[in-house]
Parts: structure tokens; C-alpha cells; sequence
């Protein structure tokens, strides 16, 4: 019952904000549509009619929820194509980009947070936080053109754009993955280090178990939770960051399609994006509740501990 | 199962994610495109024998209909119009080979012959008033601009064309990107399909679109004008221009177009690479808004119009990439350019404003009238990227002759809106070749692009003069004059007129362009070396 009433509070926001924002849709898509000249008064008069943008807002959001629940989030006024047609196309492209930058964010993020901690202090600890400053200071759409830079045009290894091969991919999930690998590295650096000072462990290390079966196998288990919940937000907001990469690198996701609906006040273009991203939001927040149980068998739903 | 083997089993369930993801690329084609691509990676080699363009675009968000998206359809050398804009910005005949206004409200429009489409038909006077109905029913815009009542056919190589009104620079409005011409037979019958595979006329014909992403075109091997330079032309949509500028330097794309003033400095310490410049073709400028009071007094609008440093704009905010403006139109399109002439004199702005009263009376450094400040609203839009640098110049420009301001960064639409004194703006003032076009538009009382409601009846009457005047040299005689009148009246304060950029690479051989009017880009000529 939550989760309906969320997306309902969600989406009347977002379309208020969409419809108080100043421009003129009409007028904005018709400039388009001229090459750049400004349309006349009576085409933007007669374009806002057919697109019903003189009904009062109750009336247009009635209209938009309505459909919205039939799965029909309604048409781009640039283009006429169906906006969930549009956004299910473009899907594929925005989840490989964000599940790459999460895979890599892990891949990295985790061991290389294991190891500052173990290794605390010496220069391996004070390299990756180091890393993890920087990683936390420079947003991804600096980090991005700063990556094209070197791996394309300075060293040539990698395309700069394009789109279908694993070449292509690696850049920007870099760019996309670098601040949450920081985030990532940081979190488990800590929270290894808190564990590695309790008494379990302690009494693994007197039952003589080998350094790294303590670290590895007793150690990182405990100190994954709040980890796993950080990366739950963590992949909402890749989702989100993914539109500032694709933009960049001209990856052919949601984001770019997004962006160019925001600058075309596109606003049904915009309105089904922020309800998607609201349900992935929702969804991916499920699923870190869910892997609790699923990581932790001591914990139940209700409250209760074992 | 372990913690361990759980916490595997998430990376390999990412990782599987990622790989189906990935296998998604197919499914990424819209299902509009007719076919796909050999490679949907714009960077994958072609085969060597075949001479392959890669260009980067701004947008490629919308299929090339050549109704309603002829800015993309004409430039990418797809749709041709019946005439065209040359060097100089004058109307000339391109898929037409001339035209006579027979009577006020008749045009004959005489045909080229030995014209193909995409498909091979030849173009003849019925394919011809078949396409220009279709252009008129399938976009509003262009029925209103074209204000047409009819289109016949004379005989296999002359329409006719009759307008409501009458109507002087109907070949000018013919050069309108929408009005391209197709075969109507090749156009889906439903106005709800996009056309952008109807059969056109251009240099190359399309063979796939897919939005956002990508457009693919081959050449038209029985061109009109010969036989195109190239096989194919790959079009990719980068809208950032730091990206744009990036590929190029990668070799990712061979021609990267609007680069910024920054990149093109770039680009020219690149020795592999090349900026090309063309002329401008519109302005940057800033509209009165008359209504506000501080604007009421000509005497104020002249004063800041020639508190302008045109060359300081030009060499500072466009990096030496744009020509001072004391007029609308660009050099070598008008007689009587510059005919007003707003030359930078900040004295005499000081000058001009004591004269209306304005003095320092508090010694502050902003002069006041009754006690009140004069402080100015500035408001602009981002998307033109010189034009929020421009008014922060002019700011300072404002308080070297006491004058406060504050700039604002608004949504373009807002300068119909008034709220502000001056609204920094940019415009094409040469499209369809004609000044009366943009006279009619900017200093017409109620014209679709006087934002700032400027209103002067002997403005309005010389431009009701040009309505019905068809002699090229007393057009022009005409336009002088309601040009001297705007300007006498500081209508708007003209500014600089920006050049467009590209960045080539120097494998690219493009002797014949880039051209001065924005909608020509890749003709049959543009080759490789």
C-alpha cells in the first residue's frame, strides 16, 4: 500500500514543479521543429491546444495518472513516440552503463577497503584513501572528459564514444563507478576495522586460524551490511548519475533522452522518467531490505533476533 | 550455502545482468529504422575500399522527414528545397531553375530537368505539387508560412504556385527546410508516419536512424550534380561540445560541428586538425524591452546601445570568433549596413543619459533621476553559450557609464514576457534571403520575433511598403530605410555576429565549404584526401 501512495506523492510533485517551470512547451518544440526560427503566435496557440497544454493542471494530471496506471505514459511532444516505448528501448543501455559502474565499484571498492584496513597505516592504506578522497571530491562529469582525455586522445587505448562493443562500455562505467568505489572502499575500510577489533575475532586469531581466513572469512562477513545497504543507494543513484555519463559520452540510454526532454520542456518525456526512476528507487530499496535476511541469517522480519 | 557463495552468486547475478544488458545493443534500434547497421560502434573500421565520412553532430533526435525535420534532412545532404541561399545569403534557384511572379498573388516556378529521386523517378512539375501539398498538409508551420491557396501543375516542368496574399519573396520562403521536395509516392500515407524514408533528391539517401544514437547514409549514385565524393556518411549525436571536440581528437568522428570559441582554440594547436569558419549568418543581440519605464526615453536606449564595446565583445566573450554588429544583418547582405551606426562612445553614453536627466547625485558611481537609481534587469538564456558571457561584459560595460545592472539566466520563451530592461538573444536574420523576412519579424508592431513590443508606425509603414514592392532594388531601398527608422528609434541593441565552427580532421577534403547559411553541410562534393 506504500509503495502506491509513494509513487502517487512522487508523481504529483514532479509534475507540478514540470508545469510551474517557466517556458512554453508549444513554443519551445515548434522553435525546434523550424531550425531555430522562432514560431509565429497563432502555431504556438494552436500547437498548445493540441496538446492539451491549456487544461487546467488538475485535469492534465488526472489524465496523465490515468493512463500512467494503464502503462501508457503518454507521447513525446517532439518526436510522437510512445515515452514507454521510448524508455524500455533505451533501458537496456542505461542497466548495462549502471551495472558495470556497480560491478566495478565493487569489484574494486570492496577488496581494495579490506586491504587499507588490514593494512593500516603503512602506505597501501594511505594510497587508497588517498584514492577514496579523490574518488569523493571530483564528480563523475569531471572525471569523464578528464578519462577521455588520456585513455582516447592521449594514449589512444580506448574509444572515446560510441556504443556496442565492451570497449566502449569501459570509460564511461569508469567515470560513472569512480565516486561510489570511493564511497565503497571508504564504508568497508571502517567497518573492517571496527570488526577486526571484536572478541570473535580475537577468538578466531586464538584458534589459530590463518590471518586471511580471519579477515576474509569471519571479518568482511559482518562488516558487509552496511556496506550492502550503501550500495542499494548507491545503484539508485548510478541510475541516476548514468544520465550525466550518457550525456557526456553520447551512450544511447535514458539519459540522454531525459536531458533533451528537460531542455524541450518535454514534459510527459520527463514526467515517465521520474517515475521510473522513482520505481527503481523503491524496488532497489526492496531488494538491500530482502539481502539482509538473505546475507545475515540471524535477521528476521518483524524485529526479531535469533 | 556460505555467506561467501551468496555474495558471489549477487556479483555473478550483476555481472549476468550486465552481459544481458549488453546483448541488448540489437534491441536499442528504434523500431522506426528500417535496417540495421553493419555496426552500431560509430568507431568500428569499414571496409578499406570504401570512403566513409564520420561526422558528430549536436542532435540526432528525430528522424530526417524532410516536412518536419528538414534541418536535419537538408543539412546531411538528403532533402533539397526549390531554392536555396548562396555565399552571399541571396535567394537562388537549387531544384528550381528560376521563377516569375506573374501576378501579386502567382508564381511560375520553373523546374530543373534531369532531376532523380532516392528511388530513380524523375522530378517533374506533378511529383513536384505533390510534395509541396504534402509539405503543407503534413506541418501547420509551414502552411502558415507559405500562406499558400494553391499549387498547379502548367505543364511538366512549371507549378504554379498561388498565394492568399500577395506575396514578393515566395522563392525566399521556398528555401524554408520544411517546403524540401520528395517523391509523394514514396511518402506514408498516414501524416502521423514520419517520412524520413520517402525518396528525396539529396546527394546521399538514407539507410538507418536510430535516435539519439546514430544516422546512416549512402551516397545517391545518380545525383543530379555528379556523383557524390563519398560512399557513405556516418552521423553520430554528441550534444555536449567538449565530447564533440573529444572525438575528434580521438579520430572518433573525421568532422565535429558548432565546436565552442575554447575548443576551436583547441582544435587550431592541433596540427592534424583543422577550424573552419562560416560567415555568420544571424546575430547576437539584446532586445528593449519598451514597455519597461526606464526604456520609455530614446535618449537612454541610444545611450546604452553605444555603451557597447562591439570589439571587445567580438575578441573577448567570442575568442576573435564573431564580427561587431551595429546593425541586423550581416556584412555584404544589405546596401546599407550598419546604416545606424552605434560606435562605441562611452562619454557620449554619459553624454546622452545626463541629457535625459540622469545624474550622480549621491556620488556612488549610478547616476539617478528623482531620486531613483538606474538599475537595469539583464536576462539571457544558456543554451546560446556566448550569450550569458556577453551580458556579464556588457554589465561591467553598463557601470563604466553609471549604470547599475544585474544579469539573470532565464528560459528563453521569457523574453514574450517582459520583466526585464534588455534580454540578450540570438536570431538569423538572413533566412530566407530577404531582409523584409526579418524586418517583419523584429520590427513589425506585433511581429512573431518583436519580443521587446517595439512600435513605431513609420517603421510599420515602410514594412507594409515591402509587402507589395517586387523590384529587387527598390526591396532594398525600402528595407534601408525601415532599418534607419528601427535603429533611429533603438529598436534592439545589435551586438555581434557569431561564426560557426567546425573541427576536421586533415584527412577531410571540404574545398566547398563551410557555407554561410546554417542549413548547408554535406553537399556531393565533401570528400576524403
Amino acid at each position: 500500500m506504500t509503495l502506491p501512495l509513494l509513487l502517487l506523492g512522487i508523481s504529483i510533485i514532479s509534475f507540478m514543479l514540470l508545469n510551474f517551470a517557466p517556458g512554453d512547451a508549444a513554443e519551445i518544440t515548434l522553435m525546434r521543429q523550424n531550425g531555430g526560427v522562432a514560431p509565429s503566435p497563432q502555431e504556438v496557440v494552436e500547437l498548445r491546444q493540441e496538446l492539451g497544454l491549456n487544461d487546467p493542471l488538475p485535469i492534465r494530471y488526472g489524465r496523465w495518472v490515468s493512463n500512467a496506471v494503464r502503462g501508457d505514459l503518454g507521447e513525446s511532444y517532439r518526436s510522437g513516440d510512445s515515452i514507454a516505448n521510448e524508455l524500455l528501448r533505451r533501458l537496456p543501455a542505461t542497466l548495462l552503463l549502471a551495472a558495470t559502474a556497480l560491478a566495478l565499484a565493487v569489484a574494486a571498492g570492496i577488496p581494495l577497503g579490506v586491504l587499507a584496513a588490514v593494512n593500516r597505516g603503512t602506505w597501501l592504506d594511505t594510497s587508497c584513501r588517498l584514492l577514496a578522497l579523490v574518488g569523493a571530491a571530483v564528480p563523475s562529469y569531471v572525471m569523464a572528459p578528464v578519462l577521455m582525455l588520456f585513455f582516447a586522445v592521449k594514449l589512444g587505448w580506448l574509444p572515446a564514444v560510441g556504443y556496442g562493443s565492451p570497449k566502449n562500455l569501459l570509460l564511461p562505467a569508469l567515470a560513472l563507478s569512480f565516486g561510489t568505489m570511493a564511497q565503497l572502499m571508504r564504508l568497508t575500510r571502517a567497518s573492517v576495522l571496527d570488526v577486526l577489533g571484536q572478541d570473535y575475532i580475537r577468538t578466531a586469531r586464538a584458534k589459530g586460524l590463518s590471518e586471511r581466513s580471519v579477515v576474509w572469512g569471519h571479518g568482511l562477513k559482518s562488516a558487509l551490511l552496511p556496506v550492502v545497504t550503501v550500495l542499494g543507494t548507491s545503484t539508485g543513484f548510478l541510475l541516476g548519475g548514468a544520465v550525466i555519463i550518457e550525456s557526456i559520452f553520447g551512450w544511447p540510454g535514458v539519459g540522454q533522452f531525459v536531458i533533451q526532454g528537460i531542455s524541450q520542456r518535454d514534459y510527459p518525456v520527463v514526467q515517465g522518467f521520474v517515475l521510473y526512476m522513482a520505481v527503481a528507487f523503491l524496488l532497489i530499496n526492496l531488494a538491500v531490505d530482502v539481502s539482509y535476511r538473505w546475507l545475515d541469517p540471524r535477521l528476521h522480519f518483524g524485529g526479531k533476533f535469533n | 550455502m556460505t555467506w561467501r557463495t551468496r555474495f558471489l552468486g549477487l556479483a555473478f547475478a550483476i555481472l549476468l545482468l550486465a552481459a544481458a544488458a549488453c546483448g541488448g545493443s540489437a534491441t536499442a534500434t528504434p523500431s522506426g529504422s528500417s535496417s540495421s547497421d553493419a555496426s552500431s560502434d560509430p568507431t568500428t573500421a569499414p571496409p578499406a575500399e570504401e570512403r566513409v565520412l564520420k561526422v558528430a553532430m549536436t542532435f540526432l533526435d528525430e528522424p530526417p522527414d524532410p516536412y518536419r525535420a528538414g534541418w536535419l534532412a537538408v543539412p546531411t545532404g538528403l532533402a533539397e528545397t526549390l531554392f536555396k541561399q548562396d555565399e552571399s545569403l541571396n535567394t537562388v534557384p537549387w531544384l528550381a531553375s528560376g521563377a516569375v511572379q506573374v501576378e501579386p498573388t502567382v508564381w511560375e516556378i520553373f523546374l530543373r530537368q534531369g532531376v532523380k529521386f532516392h528511388n530513380g523517378a524523375l522530378m517533374d512539375a506533378a511529383k513536384v505539387k505533390g510534395s509541396l501539398d504534402l509539405a503543407l498538409l503534413r506541418r501547420p508551420g509551414t502552411r502558415l508560412l507559405l500562406d499558400v491557396d494553391r499549387v498547379e501543375v502548367k505543364d511538366p516542368l512549371t507549378v504554379v504556385i498561388y498565394t492568399n496574399s500577395p506575396n514578393p519573396i515566395l522563392p525566399g520562403l521556398l528555401t524554408n527546410q520544411n517546403t524540401s521536395i520528395a517523391d509523394p509516392d514514396t511518402v506514408p500515407a498516414s501524416v502521423d508516419d514520419s517520412a524520413e524514408f520517402a525518396a528525396m533528391t539529396g546527394p546521399y539517401k538514407l539507410v538507418s536512424f536510430t535516435a539519439d544514437q546514430k544516422m546512416s547514409v549512402v551516397a545517391h549514385t545518380d545525383y543530379w550534380q555528379g556523383t557524390p565524393a563519398l560512399d557513405r556518411v556516418e552521423y553520430v549525436a554528441f550534444s555536449q561540445s567538449d565530447t564533440r571536440l573529444i572525438a575528434l581528437q580521438s579520430g572518433d568522428v573525421d568532422i565535429s560541428i558548432n565546436l565552442s570559441p575554447q575548443g576551436a582554440v583547441v582544435v587550431g594547436n592541433d596540427s592534424s586538425l583543422e577550424v573552419r569558419v562560416a560567415a555568420p549568418a544571424g546575430m547576437l543581440f539584446m532586445f528593449v524591452n519598451h514597455e519597461s519605464p526606464a526604456m520609455q526615453d530614446s535618449l537612454v536606449r541610444r545611450a546604452l546601445a553605444i555603451a557597447v564595446d562591439r570589439d571587445a565583445m567580438a575578441a573577448g566573450v567570442a575568442d576573435g570568433n564573431a564580427i561587431p554588429a551595429e546593425g541586423m544583418f550581416p556584412p555584404g547582405f544589405i546596401s546599407c549596413q550598419n546604416a545606424g551606426s552605434y560606435a562605441f562612445d562611452p562619454e557620449a553614453a554619459r553624454e546622452l543619459l545626463a541629457e535625459a536627466g540622469y545624474k550622480d547625485e549621491d556620488g556612488d558611481g549610478i547616476v539617478e533621476k528623482d531620486g531613483k537609481k538606474l538599475e537595469l534587469v539583464l536576462q539571457t538564456y544558456p543554451e546560446q553559450p556566448l550569450l550569458p558571457p556577453m551580458l556579464e561584459a556588457f554589465q561591467s560595460m553598463l557601470k563604466d557609464i553609471g549604470v547599475a545592472a544585474k544579469v539573470q539566466i532565464v528560459e528563453w520563451t521569457l523574453a514574450s514576457q517582459g520583466g526585464y530592461d534588455l534580454f540578450g538573444y540570438s536570431n538569423d536574420t538572413t533566412t530566407t534571403g530577404d531582409p523584409g523576412w526579418a524586418l517583419n519579424r523584429q520590427y513589425l508592431t506585433g511581429g512573431d520575433e518583436n519580443r521587446g513590443n517595439f512600435s513605431n508606425s513609420r517603421v510599420d509603414d515602410l514594412i507594409g511598403q515591402l509587402s507589395s514592392a517586387s523590384d529587387p532594388a527598390q526591396r532594398q531601398q525600402i528595407a534601408c530605410d525601415a532599418l534607419r527608422a528601427g535603429q533611429d528609434e533603438v529598436a534592439l541593441i545589435p551586438v555581434m555576429f557569431p561564426t560557426r565552427l567546425f573541427g576536421i580532421s586533415d584527412a577531410v577534403d571540404w574545398t566547398s565549404g563551410p557555407q554561410a547559411a546554417r542549413l548547408y553541410f554535406i553537399d556531393h562534393l565533401i570528400g576524403l584526401k
